[in-house]
C-alpha cells in the first residue's frame, strides 16, 4: 500500500531539489499576490517567482527530460512562458500548477526534439551520456543513466505522468489535471509506464538491485 | 497478492527516490545567473514591441520598417545593464561585498550616478543590473542608498525577506538578520516596501523611519532619526538633510506626515498611500469618527483603519476595520478586516487571544486569500509562545502543507522536523 499522500509530499518537499529554496523562504507574498504582481508587470515579479519557483520548476524539468539535457535553458523557457502568458492565469491561486503545466509541455516539446535529433542521428546514436548528476556515487549515477535508457522507451506523455507521479509525488488528480486529460486516462497512461518500467528494470540487474530486487 | 503490489510499490517507490536523488541542486551562480536572465527577458516582455501584425497598406511598409530600425537603435543604445564598481572595497565574481567591522564604509558606485554605501560589518551584493537600474541585497548590516532619479527608473534593495522598491530618493536601510528586524529612514523621496507582516505595500516618504520585527510581527512607522552611528555609511555624493528637516517624534505615539505639502483633496487611500496617516485620523476626527464610519465608502474606512494602525491608535483601527465588516459584510475588504483586526490585536493591543481568534476568522472566511498564509504563520507562532510547542505543532504541519516555501517556513520546521 502506498504510504499517505500528504507525508509523501512532505517528504519530497523536504528533499527541495534547489540549495537556493530557503533563500526564496521568507518571500513575503503569497501565491495570489505573486500571479498579481506578475499579472500587473510589477519589476519585483520576476525575482519573486524566479525565487521561489526555479529551484521545482528546475526539477520537473530534469526529471521529466532526464540528464543528458542541459535543463538551464528550459527553465528560462518555462518562466518567460509564464510571464507572457500570466494572464490567462484564471485563479491566481493555481500559479504552482500554472508553472508545472509550462514546465511539462515545455518538457514534451524537449522530448520531442530530442527524437528528432536522434532520428537524424544529431546525437551518439541515442544514448544517454555521461550523466551530469551531483551525486558522486558511480552506482547512482549508472543507476539513474539505465532508468533513462527505460523511460526514453515510453511515450513522452507516459514518461511525463510517471515522472510526475512517482518523481513529483502528484496525487492522481493533480497528475491528470497537469497533463490535460481524464483520470481514467492518467491511470491507464501511469499502469502502462509502471508495467514497463518495473519489468524492464527487473531485467537489469544494477537497477534490480538498486530498487530492492525481486522481492515478492 | 497483496505483498506483491506493496513490493511493486516499493520499487516504484524506489525508483522515484533515485530520480529525486540524483536531481542536482543549481548552484548558486547558476540561481543568481538564471535569475538576471529572467529580470532582462521579462523586461523586454514589459516593453514589447508594439510593431503591428499585419499592415493593411503596403504603402505604410518603408515607414515601418524605417520606424522599427530606429527603434532598434534606440532600444540597443538603452539595452546596456548599468555598470558598477566598487570603492573603498572589492567586489567577488558573483557582486559579494562584505565589509570587516573595523574596515571604512564602502560604496557601490553605479555609472547613473546612483551609489550605495555600506556600512562596516555589512554584506550585501548586486544581484542584478539592468539598462534602468539594479537589485541590491543587503544580507545583514546597514546601507545608505542613493538612488538617482529618472525616468522609468526601477531599483529593487533587498534586506532580508523585505523588498524596498525605489525610483529615486535617498534613504538609509538596516536588515538585523538575527533579530529579524528591518529598520528604513527616509531622507528624501519615496519608497514601497514590501514583505511580510507589511500586509500591502507601504509607501514611505521623507523623514518618515519603518521598523518591521518579523519574529513579534510589529510594525512601527513613525520619525524617528537615523541613529548615531549612520554617520559611518554616510560617504554620500548627496549630504544628508540639515537636522531640522527631520522631525522627532515619540515611536508609536504619533507619525508626522512628509514635510513637502500634500495637495488638498486627495481621497484617505492615496493620503495612507503617501504616508500621510496623521492627516486621514484628522480629517476622520474633523468630520466626526462616527459618522465617518457611518457613512464613508468602503475604501475610505481600510485607509483610516491602516491609518490608525499604523499611528499607533488601535481603538480607532478597531472601529474602522469593525465598521468594515459590518457594513460591507461578505466583501473581500470584510475578510481582509478580520486578518488586519487580528494583526491589531496581535501587534498593539498584545491580546494573543484576540489575534488567534481574528486569524481563525479569517482563516475560516478566507482559506485561499492573499494573508493566509501570514494568519496561519502567526496563529502557530502565538499558539507556540503561549501553549508551547506541542500545541503548534499540528499548525506547522499544516503550514507547510500549505506554504513550504512561506515566510514562516523555517519556524514551522523548528517546530515540526
Amino acid at each position: 500500500m502506498s504510504p499517505p499522500s500528504s507525508a509523501r509530499l512532505l517528504r519530497i518537499a523536504g528533499r527541495a531539489p534547489s540549495g537556493h529554496e530557503h533563500r526564496a523562504a521568507p518571500d513575503g507574498p503569497s501565491d495570489v499576490d505573486l500571479a498579481r504582481l506578475a499579472r500587473d508587470r510589477d519589476p519585483r515579479a520576476a525575482t519573486l517567482v524566479w525565487d521561489r519557483y526555479s529551484g521545482m520548476v528546475r526539477a520537473v524539468l530534469f526529471r521529466s527530460v532526464g540528464p543528458s539535457h542541459d535543463v538551464e535553458d528550459l527553465v528560462q523557457d518555462v518562466f518567460i512562458g509564464f510571464f507572457k502568458n500570466v494572464g490567462t492565469l484564471r485563479d491566481p491561486s493555481s500559479l504552482r500548477p500554472f508553472l508545472v503545466g509550462i514546465a511539462l509541455r515545455t518538457a514534451h516539446s524537449a522530448l520531442r526534439k530530442k527524437r528528432v535529433r536522434r532520428w537524424l542521428h544529431l546525437s551518439d546514436d541515442g544514448t544517454v551520456p555521461e550523466v551530469p548528476s551531483h551525486d558522486s556515487d558511480p552506482r547512482t549515477r549508472e543507476a539513474l543513466q539505465r532508468l533513462y535508457v527505460i523511460l526514453d522507451e515510453l511515450p513522452d506523455r507516459e514518461r511525463l505522468a510517471f515522472v510526475l507521479r512517482h518523481a513529483e509525488g502528484h496525487e492522481l488528480t493533480e497528475t491528470a489535471s497537469a497533463l490535460d486529460v481524464s483520470l481514467a486516462t492518467v491511470k491507464r497512461m501511469l499502469q502502462r509506464a509502471e508495467a514497463h518500467v518495473q519489468t524492464r528494470a527487473k531485467d537489469d540487474d544494477l537497477l534490480s538491485d538498486w530498487t530492492g530486487g525481486d522481492d515478492e | 497478492m497483496s505483498d506483491t503490489r506493496s513490493g511493486a510499490a516499493r520499487r516504484l517507490e524506489k525508483v522515484g527516490e533515485l530520480m529525486r536523488e540524483a536531481t542536482p541542486a543549481a548552484s548558486l551562480q547558476q540561481h543568481l545567473e538564471g535569475r538576471a536572465r529572467l529580470i532582462a527577458s521579462v523586461e523586454k516582455i514589459r516593453k514589447p514591441s508594439r510593431a503591428r501584425p499585419r499592415l493593411v497598406a503596403f504603402a505604410f511598409a518603408a515607414a515601418v520598417a524605417a520606424s522599427v530600425l530606429v527603434v532598434m537603435r534606440m532600444r540597443g543604445r538603452e539595452g546596456t545593464p548599468i555598470a558598477w564598481h566598487v570603492e573603498n572595497g572589492a567586489a567577488s565574481a558573483q557582486g559579494y561585498v562584505s565589509i570587516p567591522p573595523t574596515a571604512p564604509s564602502a560604496r557601490l558606485v553605479f555609472d547613473d550616478g546612483s551609489d550605495v554605501a555600506l556600512a562596516p560589518g555589512s554584506r550585501g551584493r548586486v544581484a542584478a543590473t539592468t539598462p534602468v537600474g539594479a537589485e541590491v541585497v543587503l544580507e545583514q548590516g546597514r546601507a545608505r542608498v542613493h538612488v538617482q532619479h529618472r525616468d522609468h527608473a526601477r531599483w529593487l534593495v533587498d534586506a532580508g525577506p523585505f523588498a524596498v522598491r525605489v525610483t529615486g530618493t535617498e534613504f538609509l536601510v538596516a536588515w538585523a538578520a538575527d533579530a529579524e528586524t528591518l529598520d528604513v529612514w527616509m531622507r528624501s523621496g519615496r519608497v514601497e516596501v514590501t514583505g511580510p507582516v507589511l500586509g500591502d505595500a507601504l509607501s514611505l516618504s521623507t523623514g518618515q523611519h519603518l521598523r518591521a520585527r518579523l519574529h513579534d510581527g510589529t510594525v512601527l512607522i513613525d520619525g524617528e532619526p537615523e541613529p548615531p552611528e549612520a554617520a559611518q555609511v554616510t560617504g554620500a555624493i548627496n549630504p544628508p538633510p540639515a537636522p531640522a528637516d527631520s522631525t522627532l517624534v515619540v515611536p508609536g505615539v504619533d507619525v508626522t506626515g512628509p514635510a513637502s505639502p500634500v495637495p488638498t483633496g486627495p481621497s484617505w487611500s492615496k493620503l495612507v498611500s503617501s504616508g500621510d496617516f496623521a492627516r486621514v485620523v484628522r480629517e476622520a476626527d474633523a468630520e466626526g469618527v462616527g459618522h465617518a464610519l457611518a457613512s464613508r465608502p468602503l475604501g475610505d474606512l481600510r485607509a483610516l483603519g491602516d491609518a490608525a494602525r499604523y499611528s499607533g491608535n488601535p481603538a480607532l483601527a478597531r472601529r474602522a476595520y469593525s465598521a468594515v465588516r459590518t457594513r460591507f459584510a461578505g466583501s473581500g475588504e470584510a475578510r481582509t478586516a478580520a486578518f488586519l483586526l487580528g494583526r491589531v490585536a496581535e501587534e498593539q493591543d498584545h491580546s494573543n487571544a484576540d489575534a488567534a481568534r481574528w486569524y481563525d476568522t479569517y482563516l475560516a472566511e478566507a482559506p485561499g486569500g492573499a494573508f493566509a498564509g501570514d494568519a496561519l504563520g502567526r496563529k502557530m507562532v502565538l499558539v507556540s509562545k503561549s501553549q508551547g510547542r506541542d500545541a503548534a505543532r499540528p499548525l506547522a504541519t499544516r503550514y507547510l502543507q500549505r506554504f513550504p516555501g512561506g515566510p514562516y517556513a523555517a519556524a514551522a520546521r523548528d517546530l515540526a522536523p
